[in-house]
C-alpha cells in the first residue's frame, strides 16, 4: 500500500464556524488520505471535529455558519472543494456516499424507503422507475434486510432503528461508491444490533470494495477492522498510523489515555467496551483555545514548550505521525 | 385509514348536532316565533293558531326533534321578513360567497406557500426581509383597510380593475359562476387578495418557518448528500414536510374565509350570502341567520374533513396508526 497516489487526499483542510461566540475553527489544518478498499478508522472525543471533516469531504457544511476556509480535497484528480454544486452532485451519493449517526431522522418521514432508495438509482444511474425499484428492492436484500418486497412500501417510522441504518446503507451503496464515509453509525443503537451492523458493512465492503472511513467512539470496532486509525483532539490530528501500531505503541499522551480502558487488540468484549470520556479534565471549547498545545491542560506529559508553542504533525515511522512536542524538537 | 374517515364523520355529526341544538336555542330565545311569525298585528287567537299549527306548544325536546328533521329535509322556514322559504334564499347566494372564498384561498396559499419557501432559503437577504416585514403589516392590517386600499390603488387611481360587484356571471346548472367571463375573473381580482390577504401572511409565515425548520433536519442532509438537484432537496424533500401544518391551517382558514366573507362582501357590494347575513341581522330575520349558521357550519365541517383526510395522506404516521 505504498502508493503516493491516493484516492481521497484531503489536505491541510480549515473549516470554520462563524458564530456569535466567536470562531470556532473544527476543523484546523486536517491532512489525511484514503486509499483504495482501505478501512479508516477516526476518532476523537465529542466535539473534536470528525464529523465537520466528514461533511467537509462532501461539501455538506451549513453555510452560514460553516465555511470551509482552506485546503484541498482531492478525489480522482479533482479538487471537490472547486466544483460548483451541479459538477458536485456528480459526486456525492453516486461516488462518495454517507452515513449519520441518527438512523431515527436520517430518512424521511413522509416518504417509503423504497421510494428514497430508488431516487439513487433514477438520479445516477439513469434507471426508470420500475427499474429502480426492483434494484431497490435488491439493494435490501443486500442488506439483509427480511421480505425486502413488503418492506420496501413501508415508511421509516414502521422500521426499527437497526432497520432503518440498514436502510441507509442500502442507499449508500446503491451506487457502489469508491467511499463511504459512516459517521458514527452505530452510537445510537443497542450493543447486539452495533455489532450487527459493524458486521454487515464489513460484510459487504468485501462485495461492494469501497473504502470506508468510520467515525467511531468505540475504539474496540476500530481495532478490530481499521487498517490505519487517525486520532483527532480539537480540530487537529494529533496521530495517525496504522491500527496496529496505534495501539501497541501509542506516542501521544491523548491516544494513550484513549487506549488505556480498551480491550487489547483483537479482543472485542462487549461488557469492557467504553466511550471516550474517562480520560481527565474537559475537551477545550473551540472557542477559547490556548496558544500551545490545545492537550495541554490535560497532558500528564507536558513539557513547558507546550504551553507556547504548537506542536507539529511529525513522522515517526511508516505511516505514523505524531503531534507532540515529546517527539519532536522545536 | 378507513376507520379513520368514519371516526371523523361520526365526530362532525355530532358536532352539527352541537351547533344545531344552539341554533335552535337562538331561535327560541330571541322572542316568540309564534308573534314574529303571525305578524306584528295579529290578535292573540291568530296567534295561538300559529303555535299549534307550529308545533310550538310541544314540549323543548319535541320541538327540537322536529326542527332537525325539518333541517334534514332542506326545510328551514321562512323568511320572516321576505316570506320566502329561506334555505334557496340563502343557496342563490352562496356560489358567489363560495367563488370568493375558494378564489382568496388559493391566491393565499399558492402566493403563501411560494413566497414562504423563497423567503426560508435566505432569511437574511434584503428582498425577504421586506417580504417578511410587509406580511406583519399585512396580519396587522383590517380587512376594510385592505379592501378600500386595494380599491383606491387599482380601482380609482391606476382604474384597471373593477371596484365592485360581481360583473358577468353564468348558470351552470344550479351554479351561478363567474369564473367564466372575462368580466367575472376581473371582478373578482380586488375582493379576492382583500378577502386572501390576511390568510396569505399567515401561510407565508407558516411555511417560512416550517421550512427553516425542515431544512435543518437530519434527512435533509442525507438528501443534499444523495446528490439530488436543489429542485428535488427543496420541493419534494423538505417542502412536503413544511406543508403538513399548512395545509391543515388552510382548510380551517377556508372556513374561517367563508364565515367572515362579509365584511368584504359588504365593501366590494358583492352579491353573496354574506351581505344576505348581514341584512337579516339589521331586520333580525332569524330563521335566515340559524340558516346560514347552520350551512356556514356544514360547510366548515366538511372541509375540516376533507383536510383531515388529506393531512393523513401527507403525514403516513398518521395514516398507518
Ligand atoms: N452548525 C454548527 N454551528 C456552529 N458550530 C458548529 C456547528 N457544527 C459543528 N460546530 C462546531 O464544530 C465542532 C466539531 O463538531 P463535530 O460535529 O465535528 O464533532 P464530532 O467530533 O463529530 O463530535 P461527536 O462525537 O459528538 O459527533 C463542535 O464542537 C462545534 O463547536
Ligand atoms: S505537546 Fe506537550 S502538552 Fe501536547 S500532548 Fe505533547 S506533551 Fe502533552
Ligand atoms: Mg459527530
Amino acid at each position: 500500500m505504498t502508493n503516493d497516489h491516493h484516492l481521497l487526499e484531503v489536505d491541510h483542510l480549515k473549516t470554520y464556524f462563524y458564530t456569535f461566540e466567536g470562531v470556532a475553527k473544527a476543523v484546523d489544518d486536517v491532512s489525511l488520505f484514503m486509499d483504495e478498499g482501505e478501512t479508516l478508522g477516526l476518532v476523537g472525543e465529542s466535539g473534536c471535529g470528525k464529523s465537520v471533516t466528514a461533511q467537509s469531504i462532501i461539501r455538506l457544511i451549513p453555510e452560514p455558519p460553516g465555511k470551509i476556509v482552506q485546503g484541498t480535497i482531492n478525489f480522482d484528480n479533482t479538487n471537490l472543494l472547486e466544483l460548483d454544486l451541479k459538477q458536485l452532485r456528480k459526486f456525492r451519493g453516486n461516488r462518495i456516499s454517507m452515513i449519520f449517526q441518527e438512523p431515527m431522522t436520517s430518512l424521511n418521514p413522509v416518504f417509503t424507503i423504497g421510494n428514497q432508495i430508488s431516487e439513487m438509482f433514477m438520479l445516477h444511474k439513469k434507471l426508470n422507475k420500475k427499474e429502480s425499484w426492483e434494484r431497490a428492492i435488491e439493494a435490501l436484500k443486500a442488506v439483509q434486510i427480511p421480505a425486502p418486497e413488503k418492506r420496501i412500501n413501508e415508511y421509516p417510522h414502521q422500521l426499527s432503528g437497526g432497520m432503518r441504518q440498514r436502510v441507509m446503507i442500502a442507499m449508500a451503496l446503491s451506487c457502489d461508491p469508491e467511499i463511504l464515509i459512516a459517521d458514527e453509525p452505530t452510537t445510537a443503537l443497542d450493543v447486539t444490533i452495533q455489532a450487527q451492523i459493524i458486521d454487515l458493512m464489513m460484510h459487504l465492503k468485501e462485495d461492494f470494495n469501497a473504502a470506508i472511513m468510520l467515525i467511531t467512539h468505540d475504539l474496540g470496532v476500530i481495532a478490530e477492522i481499521a487498517q490505519r486509525v487517525i486520532v483527532m483532539y480539537a480540530g487537529k490530528v494529533v496521530e495517525e498510523g496504522k491500527t496496529k501500531d496505534i495501539f501497541e505503541e501509542p506516542k501521544h499522551p491523548y491516544t494513550k489515555g484513549l487506549l488505556q480502558s480498551v480491550p487489547k487488540l483483537g479482543e472485542r468484549s462487549r461488557k469492557e467496551r467504553k466511550k471516550l470520556e474517562e480520560i481527565k479534565g474537559i475537551v477545550p471549547s473551540l472557542y477559547e483555545l490556548t496558544a500551545g498545545c490545545s492537550f495541554f491542560p490535560r497532558c500528564p506529559e507536558a513539557l513547558p514548550i507546550c504551553r507556547e508553542h504548537i506542536p507539529k504533525l511529525t513522522t515517526i515511522g511508516e505511516f505514523h505521525k505524531v503531534s507532540c512536542w515529546l517527539y519532536s524538537d522545536l | 385509514m378507513t376507520t379513520y374517515i368514519i371516526k371523523r364523520l361520526i365526530q362532525g355529526v355530532i358536532v352539527l348536532l352541537a351547533v344545531s341544538f344552539i341554533c335552535f336555542l337562538i331561535f327560541r330565545s330571541s322572542g316568540d316565533p309564534a308573534i314574529s311569525m303571525a305578524g306584528q298585528y295579529a290578535t292573540f287567537q291568530e296567534i295561538e293558531e300559529v303555535r299549534k299549527v307550529f308545533g310550538l306548544d310541544k314540549p323543548f325536546y319535541i320541538q327540537y326533534a322536529r326542527f332537525i328533521t325539518n333541517a334534514i329535509k332542506g326545510n328551514f322556514g321562512n323568511s320572516f321578513v321576505n316570506k320566502v322559504p329561506v334555505l334557496p334564499l340563502i343557496l342563490e347566494r352562496l356560489p358567489a360567497t363560495v367563488e370568493l372564498a375558494v378564489s382568496a384561498i388559493f391566491i393565499a396559499f399558492v402566493l403563501g406557500v411560494g413566497l414562504g419557501v423563497l423567503v426560508s432559503l435566505k432569511p437574511y437577504a434584503l428582498r425577504n426581509r421586506f417580504i417578511m416585514a410587509g406580511s406583519l403589516v399585512n396580519i396587522s392590517m383590517p380587512t376594510f383597510l385592505t379592501g378600500i386600499l386595494l380599491i383606491m390603488l387599482f380601482g380609482v387611481y391606476l382604474n384597471i380593475l373593477p371596484p365592485f360587484g360581481r360583473g358577468e356571471t353564468v348558470i351552470v346548472g344550479f351554479w351561478r359562476t363567474g369564473f367564466l367571463t372575462l368580466s367575472g375573473v376581473t371582478h373578482l381580482i380586488l375582493p379576492a387578495f382583500t378577502l386572501g390577504m390576511y390568510q396569505l401572511a399567515v401561510l407565508l409565515r407558516l411555511t417560512r418557518a416550517g421550512m427553516r425548520e425542515v431544512l435543518t433536519e437530519d434527512y435533509i442532509k442525507t438528501a443534499w448528500s444523495k446528490g439530488l438537484s436543489p429542485m428535488k432537496v427543496i420541493f419534494k424533500h423538505a417542502l412536503r414536510n413544511a406543508l403538513i401544518p399548512v395545509v391543515t391551517m388552510t382548510g380551517l382558514q377556508f372556513g374561517e374565509l367563508i364565515a367572515f366573507s362579509f365584511v368584504t362582501e359588504l365593501i366590494f357590494q358583492w352579491p353573496g350570502s354574506g351581505n344576505l347575513l348581514l341584512t337579516s341581522i339589521y331586520e333580525q330575520d332569524q330563521p335566515v341567520i340559524v340558516t346560514y349558521i347552520m350551512l356556514a357550519a356544514l360547510i366548515i365541517l366538511s372541509i375540516n374533513i376533507l383536510v383531515d383526510i388529506l393531512y393523513a395522506i401527507l403525514n403516513p404516521k398518521i395514516r398507518y396508526d
